[in-house]
């Protein structure tokens, strides 16, 4: 029985830490985004 | 034009494309009768068991082509961009959906048709009253599958993977209709039992009505802005 | 762009996480208690045993995942109404946390069922074929999602099918329930007797997850905004190099 239950929670941590991850991955992007747009904004702004 | 003469005239002129080639309608023929025959050599043929599972081969071998239909008939409109021209033009955009849904639904009628006799070939069934009950549920059936499947249809008309996309949205949404098809077909059929018939027959009107409705109402985002 | 500007985005966005940061202290509170009251306030059950612990957090999970996709329902036609781009993401978000949630019940539901009912999936119990008929209309969501570019036109797609799934779950639940009467399922409705510490615990339960929801769906909310919102600063920027 406890196994069973002890199963249960584990499986509840697992697929919320993958949704982690997966959050983390979707947040790495969008901040790339922006390194890219500021990298671009500084290069305007030094060849002016 | 009033409405109505409107939606037939939409209808009919899908149509009178699909029976100039009549490519489509034999086609979509040609996979359910393959389907069934396939299950016939899937499963033992002569079993009990099979026989419980016919009503089921029966609905997959309809419920497939009947998506391939689907997709198929949004495609001239895709090819000639004629979708955005719809917004244009000054037919309502919920008559525009009901012709659709006309001309699929009738080709889906006029295919059930043809299958039923299939099956009652390959599965060895005694012509009874009970066939007729088969076909009102098949009439009944097609409105809801062909309501929301239009609908569904026009959404994925423009995107790449539009054929496996459209069973994966259809579906889960049909699930109510295939148990009331199945199940329907079984009792009545196989055990001969009239009672739960009842049942099933008022979830499929209930589902049919909502779903005529909330795709007429809805058509308007899908095709406009 | 579509996005009418990035600055009503950002600041959505501003509010969002700041949601988030209330709902943190409160959320670790509230799972705290949760695990004591599933844990240790609450007796063993007497037929079930240990195992049956996994339905406070099995039910938190399951209410929160119908909750969820009510938000999808109610965000898609905010956006057909208003046309702002935050309720699409409303709906987006919550569809996420959703399918993560059902994920959760689809999981942990085979197994409490197995050592219980001695099945792993009870076709005939409308609850659980319908969660997994919801998880299916929540993952076919998303997929239309991904297969369309960033739009108004996957906004308004996601709408419409948002809004016919809703429609449909209750019509799935009705269908599965005629189902099993003709097929009688073996298992009977288990009843479970409930002392007041279960009730107590299962109450809490609820509640964290139900915090815990708006908590992550805000914080995916607020992802979305700020991506969107960089995605069309770039873009106004490559225009303007044009």
């Amino acid at each position: 029985m406890n196994g069973y239950l002890f199963a249960g929670y584990t499986v509840i941590w697992t697929i919320l830490l993958f949704y982690l991850l997966y959050l983390n991955k979707k947040q790495r992007e969008t901040g790339e985004k922006l390194k890219a747009l500021s990298e671009t904004l500084r290069q305007e702004h030094l060849e002016e | 034009m009033n409405n109505l003469k409107l939606i037939w005239w939409l209808a009919l002129k899908d149509l009178k494309i699909e029976y100039r080639s009549r490519q489509a309608f034999l086609t979509t023929l040609f996979f359910a009768v393959l389907i069934l025959i396939i299950f016939n050599f899937a499963f033992d043929p002569g079993s009990n068991a099979t026989r419980e599972a016919s009503p089921g081969i029966l609905w997959v071998a309809l419920l497939f082509p009947g998506i391939i239909q689907l997709n198929r008939s949004f495609q001239s409109e895709v090819e000639e961009g004629t979708l955005q021209g719809i917004v244009l033009s000054p037919v309502d955009r919920g008559v525009f959906f009901l012709g659709k849904f006309m001309a699929n639904w009738l080709f889906l009628v006029a295919i059930d048709l043809l299958i039923l006799a299939a099956f009652i070939v390959f599965f060895n069934f005694a012509l009874s009253g009970g066939l007729l009950w088969v076909l009102f549920l098949m009439i009944l059936v097609g409105i809801g599958f062909t309501a929301v499947g239009t609908v569904f249809a026009a959404m994925v008309s423009n995107i790449r993977i539009r054929e496996v996309l459209l069973p994966i949205l259809l579906f889960p949404i049909i699930v109510p209709i295939i148990l009331a098809a199945v199940n329907g077909t079984r009792e009545v059929l196989i055990h001969n039992d009239f009672s739960t018939l009842y049942r099933w027959m008022q979830l499929l009107i209930a589902f049919d009505v909502i779903f005529l409705a909330a795709g007429f109402l809805v058509f308007d985002y899908v095709v406009g802005e | 762009m579509w996005l009418a500007n990035s600055s009503r985005a950002l600041s959505s966005a501003r509010i969002s996480v700041r949601l988030v940061a209330w709902l943190l202290v409160p959320l670790y509170v509230l799972g705290v208690l949760a695990l004591y009251t599933a844990f240790i306030h609450a007796p063993t059950e007497r037929v079930m045993g240990d195992v049956q612990r996994i339905l406070y957090f099995h039910v938190g999970a399951a209410w929160t995942a119908f909750l969820a996709f009510f938000f999808v329902f109610l965000g898609g036609i905010l956006y057909l109404i208003k046309r702002n781009v935050f309720w699409d993401y409303l709906a987006a978000a919550s569809a996420e946390v959703g399918v993560v949630f059902t994920t959760i019940v689809l999981v942990t539901g085979p197994i409490w069922a197995r050592p219980v009912w001695n099945t792993w999936w009870p076709w005939g119990d409308p609850r659980v074929t319908t969660t997994l008929v919801l998880w299916l209309i929540y993952v076919a969501y998303l997929i239309l999602r991904s297969s369309l570019g960033e739009g108004e036109k996957r906004a308004r797609f996601s709408a419409v099918f948002g809004i016919i799934g809703f429609i449909d779950v209750p019509i799935v639940w009705l269908s599965i329930r005629w189902w099993r009467t003709i097929h009688p399922v073996l298992i009977t409705k288990t009843e479970v007797k409930m002392e007041p510490e279960m009730f107590q615990a299962l109450i809490v339960s609820v509640v964290t997850f139900t915090v815990f929801f708006v908590a992550l769906m805000s914080l995916r909310l607020a992802m979305h905004l700020h991506n969107s919102a960089a995605e069309e600063m770039a873009q106004a920027v490559r225009e303007r190099s044009e």
